[in-house]
């Protein structure tokens, strides 16, 4: 969870989305029309000719509202913002993307002058389908820049210490505890939350069913508290119980464990396998993973089995550790991921202006949380089972996608991963932060062709890169790490004998993600503000 | 403006530059002495109060320029170090909105010299004093592979 403050240009930021939205919908049918011809506009007096394009830094801090005073951000220095119109920072996207967009010639021309800003935002991106037909650019979005700048503890965000799983957002709904923090806020201990946990009601709100946006709201407000010190009850059922009891929590400043299980299982033919679950690729883990690696290293581990299903990705560099820490003298110098840009930008990132390097395999520390340097330790797997889910994300997969690249054979147990192998340099105009994709990670192998996920071998329907293994539900009746918890089981079970490729039978259910209504559209514009930067149920 | 174009590699506020010169002084350098000594032994912070915890996150903030920065209650009470990052930032899955970061953290660690605790911004070297906050000495012994102590 992102930690905030209210402030007066959130809310603002949350206004202009919310009506720049509207105007989408309403006003344009959604943003399919292609303007022709020429205009002349903005305040930097250039005119609108369809496929000629002037340099972004032309309309860059021409701004329709200037900010006035310094930059908190930017040591202090005044804003560079000057005076401008709406159409120069439409101008301003308009290049932005046509330089920068990693899928630039998929986007349909259009003439800024037509346009809010946000709602021009909308129209810089490809409208293309993946081969399962969802949205091919899932990720482009805004945050005001005073929210996107503010720092934290690694780490540190508001919460209960809880992490809830929504396994269904419209209703029926169906809200689950995936895990509890090992820094569970006193207040909380009381409440003797346990993984499996489904949540019911939350300040009198039926989260099951309620469709009235007063309830969504609640509901909202108390699975994602803005700040420390809230409370809200919550009705919850324990796993094998049918009587609902109410617990109070409140909200506090927790600091996650991104490495929260390390331990030893014994194999389906009595070996000994390593289990580690990483749920969060910041900055602590990196000291974390070592410690687990030592430890399953002095263990004698002869497996490895990853558990991925919560861990939505994080510091790239981490990523790479760990594939060494897995694969060892098999990574050696070999490329971990490379950003590949549009084809305009073949040879140097167009961002910083260096010649594209790939990332290598890490094979000492970088100086997260443990002094720079220093030799990895490594379990020099050649093979490795991975636990995945639909948070399963971006760095998370790109570990998968990176020991593929060199031989290293993974194996794949649980569901579909997100399907995220893009990413950002996020670009802020006129106090607008701007998430537009720019590039995308390949492995050794040049493959990153993963935009519908990664899924395991026997999924139904079939989607994604196909990677050995097995589709299996999450088991929360079972704590994470012991063997008998559904995926666990069954990636002990696989690594025994990959060759029979044995699994359960496929739960269904895993399809990419439809494209979105227009209601829904407009929903996830509400769901990208801050204030309520995630757990947000629909009707 | 592009200005975050090379946040990603380095946040222009200096995150860049100042993470090169981390991996640099705690890399290169057997540094761990250098820079602790001339400031005193590693601590913890003692009894955390609302006070302590303004204090901290004050100096924090103006050791990165003023920025909001959020803090757990218990920071640096069971270590010396504190890594401060960007916030975490989620889409409505909950996931982070940038899974592929390529930014550097900022590192901190807390001093005990004579009666005062000290907090020293590692990548700047810069200082200052903790008024409201009592801590003692840490043994780094007690901690788990983290940057090393002088």
């Amino acid at each position: 969870m992102l930690q905030i403050t209210r402030s007066g240009g959130a809310r603002r930021a949350r206004w202009v989305l919310a009506l720049a939205a509207l105007a989408a919908l309403y006003g344009c049918g959604g943003g399919s029309s292609t303007p022709v011809g020429s205009s002349t506009s903005g305040g930097s007096g250039s005119s609108y000719t369809p496929g000629v394009f002037q340099p972004s830094s032309k309309f860059a801090a021409l701004c329709q509202s200037p900010r006035s005073g310094t930059d908190p951000y930017d040591n202090n220095r005044p804003y560079p913002d000057m005076q401008g119109t709406t159409t120069d920072e439409n101008n301003w996207l308009r290049s932005w993307t046509h330089e920068l967009y990693l899928w630039y010639d998929e986007v349909k021309d259009a003439d800024p002058s037509l346009s809010t800003t946000p709602q021009y935002f909308q129209l810089m991106k490809t409208m293309e389908t993946t081969a399962s037909g969802a949205p091919k650019d899932r990720f482009h979005f805004t945050y005001a820049t005073s929210v996107w700048e503010q720092l934290s503890g690694a780490g540190v965000e508001v919460g209960y210490g809880a992490q809830f799983e929504i396994l269904q957002a419209t209703p029926p709904r169906s809200v689950r505890i995936a895990y509890l923090e090992t820094n569970l806020p006193a207040a909380n201990t009381s409440a003797n939350l346990v993984r499996g946990d489904t949540i019911l009601t939350v300040d009198g709100a039926d989260l099951v069913n309620a469709t009235d946006q007063a309830s969504i709201n609640t509901l909202n407000a108390g699975l994602s508290p803005a700040n420390a010190g809230e409370t809200h009850t919550f009705t919850v059922e324990d796993p094998g119980s049918s009587t609902p009891r109410t617990v109070t929590l409140t909200a506090a400043s927790v600091t996650s464990t991104p490495v929260l299980v390390e331990k030893t299982v014994t194999g389906v033919n009595g070996s000994t396998v390593g289990y580690i679950l990483y749920n969060s690729q910041v900055a602590t883990a990196e000291s974390e993973l070592i410690s687990a690696i030592n430890d399953l290293k002095s263990r004698g581990v002869t497996d490895l089995v990853l558990d991925l299903r919560y861990d939505g990705g994080g510091l790239l560099d981490l990523a790479s550790e760990l594939g060494y820490m897995i694969g060892g003298t098999q990574t050696a110098g070999q490329t971990f991921e490379l950003e590949t840009f549009n084809n305009q930008h073949p040879t140097t990132n167009p961002v910083t202006g260096q010649p594209i390097e790939p990332t290598l395999f890490h094979n000492t520390t970088q100086g997260f949380s443990v002094a720079a340097g220093q030799t990895l330790p490594t379990l020099n797997l050649m093979r490795v089972a991975v636990i995945t889910g639909q948070d399963t994300c971006s760095a998370s997969e790109s570990i998968i996608n990176g020991l593929q690249g060199v031989g290293v054979t993974v194996y794949q147990i649980g569901s579909r991963t997100c399907g995220k192998p893009y990413g950002f340099y996020p670009a802020d105009n006129c106090g607008t932060t701007y998430f537009s994709i720019q590039f995308q990670g390949v492995n050794a192998k040049g493959f990153g062709d993963y935009g519908d996920g990664f899924s395991p071998a026997n999924t139904t329907p079939a989607a994604g890169a196909v990677v050995p293994g097995c589709s299996v539900a999450d088991d929360f009746d079972h704590a994470l790490g012991d063997p008998g918890e559904g995926r666990l089981a069954s990636a002990l079970a696989y690594l025994a004998n990959p060759q029979a490729a044995t699994c359960p039978s496929p739960p269904t259910g895993n399809a990419a993600p439809a494209t979105l209504t227009q209601r829904q559209l407009l929903e996830r514009i509400f769901v990208r503000s801050p204030l309520r930067q995630m757990r947000i149920l629909r009707r | 403006m592009n200005r975050h174009a090379s946040l990603g590699h380095s946040p222009k506020r200096g995150f860049a530059w100042a993470g090169t010169l981390l991996v640099l002084a705690l890399g290169s350098l057997p540094a761990c002495v250098a820079w602790a000594e001339p400031w005193g032994a590693p601590a913890v912070i003692t009894h955390p109060t609302a006070a302590s915890r303004a204090d901290l996150e004050r100096a924090v903030s103006l050791e990165l320029h003023g920025v909001y920065v959020r803090l757990a209650d218990d920071a640096l009470t069971r270590e010396d170090l504190l890594i401060i990052g960007r916030a975490s930032a989620r889409d409505a899955r909950g996931l982070p909105l940038n899974g592929r970061e390529i930014e550097r953290p900022q590192h901190f660690r807390l001093l005990r010299r004579r009666s005062q605790c000290v907090l020293l911004h590692v990548e700047s070297g810069k200082a200052r004093v903790l008024r409201h906050t009592t801590c003692r000495m840490f043994s780094s012994a007690h901690a788990r592979g983290h940057l090393p102590h002088g």
